[in-house]
């Protein structure tokens, strides 16, 4: 799989505000998915965020979105993205352990054996409730010669990302946790 | 609404008065009642059986608020969290086929001697890629545990890691292992009363044996959900593009599985020129028929078909299954033999998605599946003892 990391922060880049108007808390009511309609018009988007938000899961999730990229004629491709935070903390505390994280992430990926797709995990400021730090962006596409191989793609794709998942968050470093 | 009405017109005047006694004097439940369940469950109304009909162990079913769809139920069924069931298992390989030396592993829940004997056994058989440590499997133990049954939670050939156990792969047809392994428990024990239970293949795995059975003792009745008793159907129906998400967590498995088998049993397995294994078809078509004795996969799903045998299935048999499940698929002449069939209590939810059924019930009834098929099997085998 063809996987990247960058970081994107300051200059009016985006910032991951998780308790949004309609975040959703997937670890405590699973059930809820339903009510997520991007998810529910996928359903291998619905079990990306409930595999994210599972039990033994080193992250939490706290928006996504799906949708049909422009692509050239003979092509079709379909993406969608989700904000992921680490459980311990709510938010990674330094950019440099959502770094480790991302570096990690992205060495699995790449080993999760050939597709028709790409991940790109882009670090940002994040804030959840009280609590500022960083978090991450996944953006995940995939390709096919038509909509129904595209939705193929990104289905396995969805899987393996949910499978080459760290299984455990970097640790902070000393100076953060002197903060 | 034709396919309604088509199914009231076959359980019309097909309901029998009386079904065979295998239980004595002191069987509670003695009323074969064919129920085809519709939408209207949720008003707590049961169509297409005469007024007054609806069995006791059957509770209405009402998809939990937000999982009214086929795909949100069976894979939130999979995430949901749930207290596991703590109590030990026994652990213990079963022989299933002398011939090449296969086993199984069991693990089983006893009750105390001398009571052991008599209690009712059932025997689970979780689906294709599960085990005995299956959420559905684990959960309908614990409740016959409580319920005072002893308990055998069976995994197939290969599976919950016991590739070592077997040279052979495992498939649908394998009811005979299920045999072996009652016939086995029932030599030790002394068992007089067996129920079995399976999930999706294993409920076509119980269905075949208990048409392969008929009468045979132990054998006193068998309860199913989602039972994948059309073989062929259901697999194309997993290669529909809606339902590429289960296809591919199959095939990722059973690809794997078979890239194992072929590590440890290199001379009777080749994974070179295999192909692209694009579709379960695939898989059974060039794995599954190739090395397993079928001619291709048309053989396979036909032989191995529960539906086949579904007539001679002679003890009561419960065979819960939803509209809405993703890609199992009863057919309408298979629907008919269910029917025809006075041992058999067939219910159709309009909703449930496969073997989830989680239900807006709160408590145990979350479950509602789990739930009606332990009151199915207390009704109909007159078991009482941890109610």
């Amino acid at each position: 799989m063809d996987a990247d990391w960058e970081v994107e922060i300051g200059g009016g880049a985006p910032v991951i505000e998780a308790n949004w108007q309609g975040f959703i808390d997937l670890r405590a009511n699973p059930e809820r998915v339903g009510e997520i309609c991007e998810a529910a018009s996928f359903p291998p988007l619905t079990a990306l965020l409930l595999g994210l938000n599972g039990a033994h899961s080193p992250v939490w999730t706290a928006k996504c979105d799906l949708w049909e990229p422009e692509e050239a004629a003979g092509s079709s491709s379909l993406a969608c993205y989700v904000d992921l935070l680490p459980v311990e903390g709510m938010v990674f505390a330094e950019w440099q352990q959502a770094e480790e994280f991302c570096r990690d992430f992205v060495k699995r990926l790449a080993q999760a054996g050939p597709s028709d797709c790409s991940v790109e995990l882009v670090i940002r400021q994040a804030i959840a409730g009280a609590t500022e730090g960083f978090a991450i962006t996944a953006y995940i596409s995939a390709a096919g010669t038509d909509r129904a191989a595209a939705a193929t793609a990104l289905t396995a794709a969805l899987a393996d990302f949910v499978d080459a998942l760290p299984p455990s968050m970097p640790p902070r470093t000393a100076a953060s946790k002197l903060q | 609404m034709a396919e309604r009405l088509s199914v009231a017109q076959d359980v019309e005047g097909s309901i029998p008065s009386s079904r065979p006694n295998l239980h004595g004097p002191q069987q509670l439940y003695s009323r074969a009642c064919r129920v085809s369940v519709t939408s209207q469950i949720s008003e707590n109304t049961i169509l297409d059986t005469p007024a007054g009909a609806k069995p006791a162990w059957l509770n209405s079913f009402v998809p939990q608020r937000g999982l009214g769809s086929g795909h949100l139920q069976t894979i939130v069924g999979n995430f949901l969290p749930r207290p596991p069931f703590r109590h030990s298992a026994v652990a213990e390989t079963v022989l299933v086929d002398p011939a090449d030396g296969s086993s199984v592993l069991c693990h089983s829940h006893w009750q105390p001697e001398p009571q052991r004997a008599g209690r009712l056994t059932v025997v689970q058989v979780h689906g294709l890629e599960g085990s005995s440590d299956s959420r559905y499997i684990q959960g309908i133990a614990a409740r016959l545990w409580a319920a005072g049954c002893n308990v055998v939670c069976m995994n197939m050939r290969n599976c919950n890691d016991t590739d070592a156990l077997t040279p052979t792969l495992y498939h649908s047809g394998l009811s005979g292992d299920v045999g072996a392994v009652v016939d086995h428990f029932t030599a030790r024990f002394g068992l007089r009363r067996v129920a079995l239970v399976g999930y999706s293949m294993g409920g076509n795995l119980v269905l075949k044996l208990a048409g392969e059975w008929g009468q045979r003792a132990p054998l006193v009745a068998v309860a199913t959900v989602c039972p994948a008793v059309d073989l062929a159907p259901g697999s194309d129906a997993l290669h529909e593009t809606a339902n590429r998400l289960y296809e591919w967590r199959f095939l990722r498995g059973l690809m794997r599985r078979f890239r194992r088998k072929a590590e440890l049993f290199p001379n009777r397995y080749q994974t070179e020129g295999v192909g692209p294994i694009r579709s379960l078809r695939d898989f059974d078509d060039k794995i599954v028929a190739r090395y397993c004795g079928f001619r291709d996969a048309d053989d396979y799903y036909y032989r191995a078909a529960a539906a086949r045998v579904v007539d001679q299935i002679a003890v009561p048999t419960l065979i819960l299954c939803a509209k809405d499940d993703p890609f199992i698929r009863l057919q309408p002449n298979t629907r008919a033999r269910l029917i025809a069939n006075p041992n058999i209590d067939l219910v159709e939810t309009q909703h449930g998605g496969h073997c989830a059924y989680l239900s807006r019930d709160p408590g145990n009834e979350t479950h509602w599946a789990e739930a009606t098929v332990v009151r199915y099997l207390m009704a109909v085998t007159g078991e009482r003892h941890g109610c």
